[in-house]
């Protein structure tokens, strides 16, 4: 569960001012905004990297941060970089990504090949598997469709979709629709406030404001 | 996580062999050719200033330093100042004003012709940059000079009085004399004539290259490590957090990754060196760790600042080269500037240098 209260911060070219948002665990959170509104300060905020200024961030929970750019090394195969990462041996990584939850976003297919020979949706798919092998109660991830191809795209949707099965909770920074309208609760971000979209309401008209 | 830059640092050797054999063979030419190039012409010596006091004030005096100033070499080389007295000369050298001072005692002439053999005070400043033995060199020559200068105009002067010879016979015969006596001077020195260079200083200056231009090929390195960094990667760095990773933990496993590289590259130095001749110590191996060290920190700390690699690469290498030069790795310092041999001892990378020298060649 996640809780932020009267949050302000002030970062780069961000500012956010009085932001509130409850989430429960099996609850997607989509947040929404343009280029430069807040929504990784945000993320940044609740992964307790950036200090809030004032206000509050209460999250109960590990957290998981998949980032915008990928934390991964282009000279490593796609093994060595999950187990740069966890302390898990090979084995138990292989077992792990097999389960019910990992195995959505088909890693195992492509987790010996080189990163710097991956395509976009497989770099994207592995940067997610190495954050969800440290088990994570929140997932926070950042543009997660950017620049994917239509499969990278419906896989990770749908591991957003087991992952809020299993009773995790999920904030989702994007520009796509694809994925709001898997969210339960979605946030527009506008001049430095933090507003709930009313159900229902278009996200083109929400982002012409 | 070091497990991880284990691997990666063998997935990236390839690279930084591909440099070494690049920039490498590079500085091994002007390792091994570089005496040929600054020792070809003379002319290539920067002037260097003198104080000289001689005692009395004789017309001796001033014919003798009048005529080492017109011989060629000095002249190109040479500006001598004459002072009133001893203390000016220490005051001169000591404000750094001029490189070195000749003191001639009293009676330094009369004992050219005694047997008495007195010796010219030679003053010269603890730079450190301008090779001692050179100085020695050029002022025992001045030395000689001057004493075998005066030495000839007081053997005219005396002929003149004691035979009866015309000024005119005597000037002509003291041109002969004089020249003959100033070739053998300068002959018997052989400071000037750069073929016959003292072996030793061409020796030094070899192990002075071979030292600098070592650090300056494993500070250049810097072009490939530029992109081996990923903790100046915001994402990266996001990513380490939040599995338990400390900032200075992610810096410190980079600067040791790149230091075990960079000790590869100086290991492959050390071999390729002694291939072509140039034997360093064998301690050398574990004496240069401490400036392997420190130079990868120096450059992890760089990348983390300018987080390019880029921009880090071009600043590496405007900002190494510009040091380097200014210690004199890149050219000797005493054919460089004057301002360049002033400021050295401020300059950290001298006594990287120096250090180096002393660790390879003892």
């Amino acid at each position: 569960m996640v809780e932020i209260t009267n949050l302000t911060l002030n970062y780069k070219k961000s500012v956010l001012t009085d932001v509130n948002i409850t989430a429960d665990k099996g609850e997607c959170i989509g947040l929404l905004g343009l280029n430069g509104s807040g929504k990784s300060t945000l993320l940044n905020a609740i992964a307790g990297i950036k200090k809030p200024g004032t206000g509050n961030v209460k999250v109960d929970g590990k957290v998981g941060f998949v980032t915008q750019e990928n934390a991964l090394i282009e000279e490593l195969t796609g093994i060595d970089n999950l187990m740069m990462w966890s302390s898990l041996n090979r084995k138990d990584i292989l077992d792990a990504i097999s389960d019910s939850e990992a195995c959505v976003l088909k890693t195992k297919d492509f987790i010996d090949l080189k990163v710097r020979r991956m395509s976009g949706g497989m770099k994207k798919r592995l940067a997610i598997t190495s954050v969800i092998l440290e088990r994570p109660d929140i997932l926070l991830m950042d543009e997660p469709l950017a620049a994917l191809d239509i499969p990278a795209k419906k896989d990770i949707v749908s591991f957003i979709d087991t992952f809020k099965s299993g009773g995790g909770t999920v904030f989702v920074a994007s520009h796509s629709e694809d994925i709001f309208a898997h969210c339960d609760k979605i946030y527009y971000l506008h001049e430095g406030k933090c507003e709930l979209l009313p159900k229902g309401a278009s996200i083109e008209e929400a982002l012409n404001v | 996580m070091f497990k991880a830059y284990l691997k990666r640092m063998l997935h990236f050797m390839p690279f930084v062999m591909c440099y070494l054999l690049a920039f490498g063979f590079a500085a091994l030419c002007i390792v091994t050719y570089g005496d040929a190039f600054l020792f070809k012409d003379k002319s290539s010596f920067s002037a260097v200033r003198l104080v000289c006091y001689l005692p009395g004030d004789s017309d001796m005096n001033d014919i003798g330093l009048s005529l080492v100033s017109k011989i060629e070499s000095v002249k190109e080389t040479v500006i001598i100042d004459r002072v009133d007295s001893p203390d000016e000369v220490y005051e001169i050298v000591g404000d750094g004003n001029a490189i070195a001072g000749v003191i001639i005692p009293e009676g330094f002439v009369d004992s050219v012709f005694t047997g008495e053999n007195m010796q010219a005070e030679i003053v010269y400043r603890d730079g450190g940059t301008f090779m001692e033995h050179a100085v020695n060199d050029l002022i025992l020559t001045l030395s000689n000079l001057l004493g075998t200068g005066q030495g000839i105009i007081r053997t005219g002067h005396e002929y003149v009085n004691t035979t009866g010879m015309s000024y005119a016979e005597c000037e002509e015969a003291l041109d002969r004399i004089s020249n003959e006596s100033v070739v053998y001077v300068l002959d018997r020195n052989r400071l000037f004539d750069s073929k016959d260079q003292d072996e030793l200083q061409v020796f030094t200056l070899k192990e002075k290259m071979t030292a600098s231009y070592s650090l300056f090929l494993l500070m250049m390195s810097i072009f490939v490590f530029a992109f081996f960094y990923k903790g100046n990667k915001e994402a990266f760095m996001t990513r380490a957090r939040l599995s338990g990773y400390k900032p200075y933990q992610v810096f410190l496993i980079e600067a040791g990754a790149v230091s075990l590289m960079m000790y590869v590259l100086f290991v492959i130095m050390y071999i390729a060196l002694h291939l072509v001749k140039i034997k360093l110590n064998a301690m050398t191996l574990l004496y240069i760790i401490p400036v392997i060290l420190l130079f990868s920190l120096v450059m992890t700390g760089v990348c983390y600042l300018l987080k390019k690699p880029t921009t880090v690469a071009f600043a590496g290498f405007g900002l190494g080269t510009l040091i380097m030069y200014s210690a004199g790795g890149l050219m000797p310092l005493e054919y460089m500037s004057r301002f360049f041999t002033l400021a050295s001892p401020y300059n950290p990378m001298c006594y990287i240098i120096d250090y180096t020298l002393e660790v390879m060649f003892g």
